[in-house]
């Protein structure tokens, strides 16, 4: 059977431009007969890694290009887009070529070029595609080529100049394409155009291809196409000239086939023709076929020389070099190791020299040394604590032996690929490390990993409303409504969910909104643009760049044009540099502590005077601090655990309380517990109840006590899987973690085996285990082991945990301060104020002498002293002065220069010095951060009226007219201005600071609460369980975490300055909140009391109401009661 | 010149225009067809675009046709037409007529 080979397809990764994923593509190709699929996405290989995998995996050969836009010339006026190829089998060439010449297309990154369209010249495709023996790239000058325009535009002698001097640019590298979509006779891609093309092709002897230029696996997908052309032209349909027609889809090959002889009947030349063209095409199809494993080195490490590590490449053996470190740190870790240690050691070694991965160990060690010696936090999490290796190298801090974490759950004896390790540090300060590395290892073995951005509900609502013209109004109105959920989904739960009860009956009335759903269930998960991924750098070796294209990220560092899913299969290795808030917010805190106390840091946090962890000058090594702090465990169990790192949210809190945390292992188990899994195999209950002692631990077979003993009883974490697996079967603990990781897809497999392994492990000619035994193992098994955690992730988890507890029990103040700067939880600012206040840590207003750009801890004269109940810790008097930064429209130049000119004299000063805008200026007035350049018998009244006096006039008075060395204009502030009232106050700087600092917001609405008879947070506690309540408050939180039952349940948080109050929105409580459920800020809740545990009660949730509208009703009917 | 009226076509075996009758006289066509594809505003005509219906929406087939007018009548026109067919009615239409020497008398 004759073949056709499609040599320009689109896929989704030529963002809003293709419709179909690379795999769909290529697997459509297969089943139309092709023995090869092309990729050519616009402007980089985005889907060509996918690409390659899809071939593979259907066998087919793939071939790779790009199609790519070619440099205006202003002195012709040409432009266009071509597509190029790269040959195959030979040895990469083709394939370099190609990333270089991407790379080059996409111009140098600095930090203004962040999204220049990628273009190349003519000429300079032969300095990439030349090649020692003939071209290693074939470019193909189609429709809309120089070449093809010209055609199009009747111009033929133009046309055939153009290609004279394609062909002399790149000898044996062009070819004509030829396109047909039958759009309008003489237009581009008409029969006619096609026919021309052919025909001056053959005039000068270039041979001809014929493709689809495909950008649609269907024609059905030509609507997407519409709308996605809208969305990158910005405009809507019916305001741009859209496609012609629907005709650029995957045809099949006797479709192609007959087109080439259409296209050939319409030209002057013979039938023959036709098959030339056909021919032609495979020849090129052939030339271009890529050996996955020559051309790509497919799957093989790529890691950086050692050279690049200060090593040297000639005389040095990596797998010695990592002996020889890890011996060293085996007596920096441990006292005294022992044989058991070293036994470990040498185990762990042998596999990773056995995988040749030696180098990839040492270069992650010497990254993470960078960061040590840049005074960077880190730490890494994920399955990498779980390796001693990594402990001695100091990539990880997390002591595998005190946790029982397991090496074969990281790295087993099957796996090829590299393993990941990932390194949390300071979010704050990421770039900066970003920056180390690229100097280190060079920008040609370092890039940005990059990530595909999809469309979700909400930017496929927004960009199909735009293209249908719909009003801003009415895209908001929708969008604001559509998550929690797939667009794909969208009219299927456009009838269930109660909080689109609004948006299905406009859809019922609006026709055009019932095309938008339409619309966007067709954008749903379709790549829209390319950014940098949050924290993935690759590190390869010198000839990185002939592996990957790069382009500019936006920070001035280049990008890789491949996300994490093709990291593995282009054998590139991937470092997670994670930027976590939460770092940059202990480091503050840390910072803070040796600011304000110095040599006193001890004393100060009420630690033991000869602490060893905090240093003479006041420096606290936080990785260094004991596990056993018991007024950490202490406030822990408060659930006042606002700010501590993983165990905030309102589910955390409920499974503390519960839980009542007593050591380090207790926090690992819950963070392990807390995920779908183990909620929904209510694998809680019982740990509780061993935990807390009304129940006896039920161990699967006293074999495991051992081991299931910390977790009493209860299968948590792979590991202990993996040691049952392992005991069971009498096999090694990496064969074990293999039936793990099977035990999802291949379960039926793995039982039998297990079953007949284990009836057949024999002790001293006795069944270790009996057919009961294994049948009680086993349904545990298969209940927990797709549950379970990995515990080395739990624990590297669970160490910033503790930190942070740690930091907010000892230093509330400097922690509080560092997480208001960094911002590093899930709860508004303002809670957090609330929950400073709770610990009696004053906050101290915005004051343009004493704020900054951060939150800083001050002594605070007079303030009122200690903590109740916490520990019994003495709270030191500290406050937390705001900042500047959460001031509405204050901009970073603005900032900067009040933080430069502080001190300020007068009001005036601080004008004609700080120069603020006039808003800013009136702003921070009204928040009060002039009035301690006021007098004192001023109110805030008179200090906004100077404030007006002085802007009022048209210019500036500027700098050095009439002006005094010290300006003291306190008495030119006027008097007689009322103080504002606290409900101003409070709305001022809610709109102003996003926060309010006078009274709490719910306050205002007191009169009212205190009528219907509201029930405070703070008093919840000292209910009865089922007691009928009213709460209100500012909404804080709103989640829907996975449920046992499956069903969708909503929790939603309340702060109304008592504390926090949550309550459960079951099914009916859901429809009876309708739109309110995730609209509304200021709510009214009723419902009934629920005990959660020893200090826990939550709200079962019947109704919920808008305080704002119940307020207008509750006034409008006193005014009413007060008229006669 | 669009012109997008509904006409009465006469069809050869293999569904090409033979004939037509448009505004009162009989076309009859001398030229083999060159069918293209055009496009209309789906967005505009229709309620609903759920996958699968895309290509219907969106394409147009068109014959473009030289034709001569075979009887008399008022005004009669010697040029090239393009007959569309809508995928849904079957219902046959003139989208547009190629004659520039009469275009001004014509839409005058």
């Amino acid at each position: 059977m004759p073949r056709f080979t499609h040599l320009h397809v689109a896929s989704a990764f030529s963002a809003h431009y293709g419709t179909t994923p690379p795999e769909r593509l290529v697997e459509a190709a297969a089943e139309q007969g092709a023995d090869a699929a092309a990729i050519t996405d616009r402007d980089g290989l985005y889907g060509a890694i996918r690409h390659v995998r899809a071939c593979i995996a259907v066998g087919i050969d793939p071939i790779v290009g790009v199609d790519l836009g070619l440099t205006f010339d202003p002195q012709s006026g040409n432009s266009g887009r071509v597509t190029v190829l790269a040959h195959g089998n030979n040895g990469g060439a083709g394939w370099a070529a190609l990333c270089r010449l991407i790379s080059a297309a996409h111009g140098r990154p600095t930090k203004r070029n962040t999204s220049s369209p990628a273009t190349i010249t003519r000429e300079r495709t032969r300095a990439f595609l030349a090649g020692t023996d003939g071209p290693v790239g074939t470019v193909l000058l189609g429709a809309d080529s120089d070449v093809g325009r010209a055609v199009s535009a009747g111009q033929l002698k133009d046309a055939g100049t153009l290609l004279e001097r394609w062909k002399g640019t790149l000898p044996g590298g062009i070819v004509v394409e030829v396109v047909c979509h039958f759009t309008e006779p003489g237009d581009s891609r008409s029969i006619r155009h096609a026919a021309r093309m052919l025909e001056l092709a053959e005039a000068h002897q270039v041979p001809a291809v014929l493709t689809n230029a495909a950008r649609y696996l269907e024609a059905d997908d030509a609507v997407t196409g519409d709308v996605l052309d809208a969305a990158s032209q910005l405009s809507a349909l019916g305001t741009f000239s859209p496609q012609p027609n629907a005709q650029a889809w995957l045809k099949p090959g006797d479709e192609m086939r007959a087109l080439a002889r259409t296209i050939t009947d319409y030209s002057r030349l013979d039938r023959r023709s036709a098959d030339e063209l056909l021919s032609h095409t495979e020849q090129l199809a052939d030339r271009c076929r890529l050996d996955p494993d020559t051309d790509l080195q497919w799957r093989k490490p790529k890691v950086p020389e050692l050279s690049a590590l200060g090593l040297s490449d000639a005389t040095d053996d990596p797998n010695q070099v990592l002996w020889q470190r890890c011996e060293a740190g085996l007596t920096e870790r441990y006292d005294n190791p022992g044989d058991a240690l070293r036994l470990r050691l040498r185990d762990e070694l042998s596999t990773i020299t056995g995988f040749g991965f030696a180098s990839y160990f040492l270069t992650v060690a010497d990254v993470s040394g960078l960061m040590r010696d840049l005074r960077v936090r880190n730490s890494a999490r994920g399955s990498g604590a779980g390796s001693l290796v990594n402990y001695l190298l100091r990539i990880s801090n997390v002591d595998p032996i005190e946790h029982d974490l397991l090496f074969e759950r990281f790295l087993g004896k099957a796996r090829s690929t590299l393993p990941d390790i990932d390194i949390d540090v300071e979010s704050g300060r990421r770039h900066e490390v970003y920056r180390a590395i690229f100097e280190r290892y060079g920008s040609d073995r370092v890039t940005l990993l990059s990530m595909q951005n999809k469309y979700r509900a909400r930017g496929a609502v927004r960009d199909a409303g735009l293209a249908l013209g719909l009003d801003e109004e009415q895209i908001d109105t929708v969008a604001k409504n559509v998550w929690r959920f797939d667009a794909k989904e969208f009219r299927e739960v456009l009838n269930k969910k109660p909080e689109l009860r609004e948006i299905a009956e406009l859809v019922r009335e609006d026709n055009k909104l019932d095309l938008l759903v339409d619309l966007t269930e067709r954008l749903d998960r379709l790549p829209r643009h390319i950014s940098m991924h949050p924290c993935g750098v690759i590190l390869g070796n010198s000839d990185l760049l002939s592996m990957t294209p790069v382009q500019p990220s936006g920070i001035g560092l280049p990008m890789s044009q491949f996300d994490k899913d093709d990291i593995d299969d282009a054998g590139l290795l991937k470092l997670d540099v994670l930027g976590v808030r939460m770092q940059s917010a202990m480091a503050f805190a840390l910072d803070e502590i040796i600011r304000i106390h110095g040599p006193r840091a001890a004393m100060a946090g009420n630690l033991p005077l000869d602490a060893p962890y905090v240093n003479p000058d006041g420096w606290i090594e936080l990785d260094a601090i004991p596990h056993d702090d018991e007024p950490t465990f202490e406030a822990i169990r408060t659930t006042n655990t606002l700010g501590m790192f993983q165990i905030e949210s309102p589910g955390q809190r409920e499974l503390v309380g519960k839980m009542q945390p007593t050591e380090f292992e207790d926090l690992i188990a819950d963070i392990s517990l807390f995920r779908p899994g183990p909620m929904k195999g209510n694998m809680v209950a019982p740990f509780l109840d061993v935990k807390h002692g009304f129940a006896r631990p039920q161990y699967l077979h006293k074999n495991f006590i051992w081991f299931l003993k910390p977790t009493y009883g209860v299968v948590i974490y792979h590991e202990q899987v993996l040691r049952i697996f392992a005991d069971c079967m009498g096999i090694d603990l990496a064969q074990a973690d293999e039936l793990r990781r099977n035990m999802e897809k291949k379960v039926e497999i793995v039982e039998q085996l297990f079953r007949s392994r284990t009836a057949a492990n024999m002790d001293e000619g006795k069944r270790r285990y009996t057919d009961v035994e294994i049948d009680t193992i086993w349904a545990a098994l298969k209940g927990f082991g797709a549950f379970g955690f990995c515990k080395a992730h739990g624990a590297a988890f669970a160490l910033p945990t503790y930190q942070s507890a740690w930091l907010k029990t000892h230093y509330p103040a400097e922690f509080l301060s560092g997480i208001l700067t960094h911002d590093p939880g899930m709860y508004p600012k303002r809670l957090l104020l609330t929950e400073a206040r709770r610990m009696g840590v004053p906050i101290l207003p915005l004051d343009v002498n004493a704020s900054s750009e951060v939150y800083h801890v001050e002594p605070v004269e007079g303030a009122e002293s200690g903590l109740a109940g916490e520990g019994g810790l003495a709270s030191p008097p500290l406050g937390i002065r705001l900042s500047f930064s959460d001031v509405h429209g204050l901009s970073h130049s603005e900032l900067s220069r009040i933080v430069v000119g502080q001190p300020y004299d007068s009001i005036t000063d601080f004008y004609l010095r700080a120069k603020p805008s006039r808003g800013v200026f009136q702003r921070l007035g009204q928040v009060g951060a002039l009035d301690s350049l006021s007098q004192d018998d001023r109110t805030r009244g008179d200090v906004v009226a100077r404030i007006r006096q002085l802007t009022a006039r048209k210019t500036r008075p500027a700098e050095g007219e009439q002006l005094p060395l010290f300006i003291d204009d306190r008495d030119l502030i006027p008097t007689g201005n009322p103080e504002p009232s606290a409900r101003e106050k409070v709305s001022n700087e809610l709109d102003i600071l996003a926060m309010e600092l006078s009274e709490h917001v719910v306050e205002s609405y007191r009169p009212m609460l205190d009528e219907i008879g509201v029930t405070k947070a703070s008093d919840l506690l000292g209910l009865w369980n089922n007691t009928t309540v009213l709460v209100a408050g500012i909404r804080v939180a709103t989640q829907t975490p996975p449920m046992r039952s499956g069903k969708r349940v909503v929790f939603i948080s309340l702060d109304d300055g008592s504390g926090c109050s949550d309550s459960t929105f079951f099914e009916d409580a859901q429809q009876a909140a309708g739109p309110l459920l995730f609209g509304t800020k200021l709510m009214l809740i009723q419902g009934k009391t629920r005990r959660t545990g020893e200090r826990g009660m939550s709200i079962l949730a019947e109704n919920a109401w808008d305080l704002k509208q119940l307020w207008a009703q509750w006034t409008q009917t006193r005014k009413e009661m007060l008229v006669p | 010149m669009k012109v997008d009226e509904a006409v009465a076509v006469e069809l050869s075996s293999t569904g090409s225009p033979v004939r037509f009758r448009w505004r009162g006289v009989v076309y009859g066509v001398i030229s083999a067809p060159e069918i293209w594809v055009t496009r209309q505003d789906w967005w505009r005509l229709a309620g609903r675009a759920p996958r699968g219906a895309g290509q219907r929406l969106l394409e147009v087939k068109v014959w473009r046709v030289d034709a001569l007018p075979l009887t008399d009548g008022a005004r009669r026109i010697d040029g090239t037409f393009d007959l569309t067919k809508n995928p849904i009615t079957g219902e046959w239409h003139v989208a547009s007529v190629f004659d520039d020497e009469r275009d001004q008398q014509l839409w005058a």
